[in-house]
């Protein structure tokens, strides 16, 4: 009983900040609701504890729990981005682009947030896992249950579409990276 | 070789984390152009992977609150816990069977059909040491009578209901067969009568109320002064059937009339068939 408390604490340790930026990314940063999703996906750890395949991999199975979790959570709210919100975000955007010089990595890191939160939630995901969780594509592909190839195919059909949406920081990234000495 | 089987866009990340358009090789630049419109876009898309490589790594973590961790370990350790008392739970409460079948009705009637079964049976085939008690006193109680009293008293020792209170005379038979004649002890009459005697006030002096109790008895069963020559005749029969008596010896002058009363019915009762204290009860009655 008490090996198992140690077990369970090591895991919640490894694990729970990790899942819990993940839910704050994943639900609108949302810290409450983050919270909330982190006790209940290891509440749900605890009572369905047989349900774990040793030979599968932990944390892809912890990315699959929460993965459904957030898809569940998004197919009864509906998140879409409004007409108002549309509008603001043409809005800064063209407010932007007209002082594209007055630009800073913040707002675009902003407008990155925005960009990703349009994005359906497998494609949310998808990325979340890979660029944030840093996680492997077949990782991804065992927590989402799908293959490697469609893994793939995803990340570069979500990258096309933020590079679409974050055209207007072209200049600005190019001038950056220039700086980074990435480019010539 | 196919582009296809070599690159896929996973690979595209990989070339735009890695290498610039005009880096590449030929057969990349095809691959590419393949997924993408132009160069501008390969650039373009660089950048911003650049970038969000760069954010996520540099972006703040946020650390969960304690209060999860401790509600989570609540939780923990009461869900090992619980696994007793939904057990429990199985046995009594919540049924989502019905009463009978649960499997705490099923044990409990198990043991009381047992409990009672192993009473039952131990009951019947071992005596109880209470019961043991209570015998062996009443056995020790027969033997020690049989052993202070003698053969002859216990021959003539009554079968009488002695409920009636009026009639419960006990010291009357072992009166009755110290008198009765043996072969040892055949004396005169005169002898007897005294001996008799000694014996009465021996027992007036320990136990007056039987006495008393006799001397009525005997007061009834004893002829009146009417007869009180029919009495005399009667001792003197009894003086006759004692051969070893002697006449000269016999001497009715200085005994009373209620002597002579008892010394009659004491003779009498040991010449007479009367030797049955019961039949003794009936002739009383029958006197009445």
């Amino acid at each position: 009983m008490e090996k198992d408390a140690k077990a369970f604490e090591a895991l919640y340790d490894r694990y729970a900040r990790l899942l819990f930026n993940y839910f704050h990314r994943m639900l609108w940063k949302d810290r409450e609701k983050a919270k909330d999703f982190t006790q209940e996906l290891f509440s749900k750890i605890i009572q369905k504890s047989e349900l774990y395949n040793p030979e599968r991999s932990f944390k892809t199975w912890l990315y699959s729990i929460a993965h459904n979790m957030c898809k569940n959570e998004y197919a009864k709210h509906e998140v879409r981005v409004d007409a108002h919100e549309q509008i603001r975000y043409s809005g800064n955007a063209s407010q932007q682009e007209s002082t594209s010089v007055s630009m800073d990595k913040a707002s675009f890191k902003e407008d990155l947030a925005l960009a990703l939160s349009e994005l359906d939630a497998v494609k949310r995901t998808t990325f979340e896992l890979r660029f944030y969780q840093e996680m492997s594509v077949q990782e991804i592909s065992e927590a989402m249950e799908c293959s490697e190839g469609t893994v793939k195919s995803r990340l570069f059909y979500t990258l096309k579409e933020l590079n679409s949406k974050l055209k207007i920081y072209e200049h600005i990234l190019k001038a950056l990276l220039i700086l980074m000495n990435l480019l010539p | 070789m196919k582009f296809e089987s070599k690159y896929d866009p996973e690979d595209i990340e990989s070339l735009l984390l890695h290498k610039q358009f005009n880096e590449l090789y030929p057969e990349e630049k095809e691959f590419v152009l393949r997924h993408l419109e132009n160069e501008q876009e390969y650039e373009s898309m660089r950048s911003v992977l650049m970038e969000l490589k760069n954010i996520s790594t540099t972006d703040e973590w946020l650390e969960p609150d304690a209060s999860i961790k401790k509600n989570l370990m609540r939780e923990f350790s009461s869900e090992k816990k619980s696994r007793f008392v939904i057990w429990l739970n199985s046995l009594f409460a919540f049924p989502d069977r019905p009463w009978y079948s649960q499997r705490g009705v099923q044990i409990a009637f198990g043991v009381f059909i047992l409990g009672f079964l192993l009473f039952r049976y131990a009951g019947d085939n071992q005596p109880s040491s209470q019961f043991a008690e209570n015998v062996k006193p009443a056995n020790e109680n027969r033997v020690d009578s049989t052993s202070s009293e003698s053969a002859a008293a216990l021959a003539e020792k009554p079968a009488v209901d002695t409920t009636n209170k009026n009639l419960a005379i006990p010291k009357a038979p072992q009166v009755f067969a110290a008198l009765a004649p043996t072969k040892d002890n055949a004396e005169p009459t005169v002898a007897v009568n005294s001996e008799s005697r000694a014996k009465m006030s021996e027992i007036e002096s320990s136990d007056e109320v039987v006495l008393d109790n006799v001397r009525e008895e005997v007061t009834y069963a004893a002829p009146t002064s009417a007869d009180s020559k029919s009495d005399l005749s009667s001792a003197e029969v009894f003086s006759n059937t004692n051969s070893n008596t002697n006449p000269s010896s016999t001497s009715f002058s200085s005994t009373s009339v209620n002597q002579l009363k008892e010394t009659a019915f004491y003779t009498t009762q040991a010449a007479s068939p009367i030797s049955d204290y019961s039949d003794l009860m009936n002739s009383l009655f029958t006197a009445r």
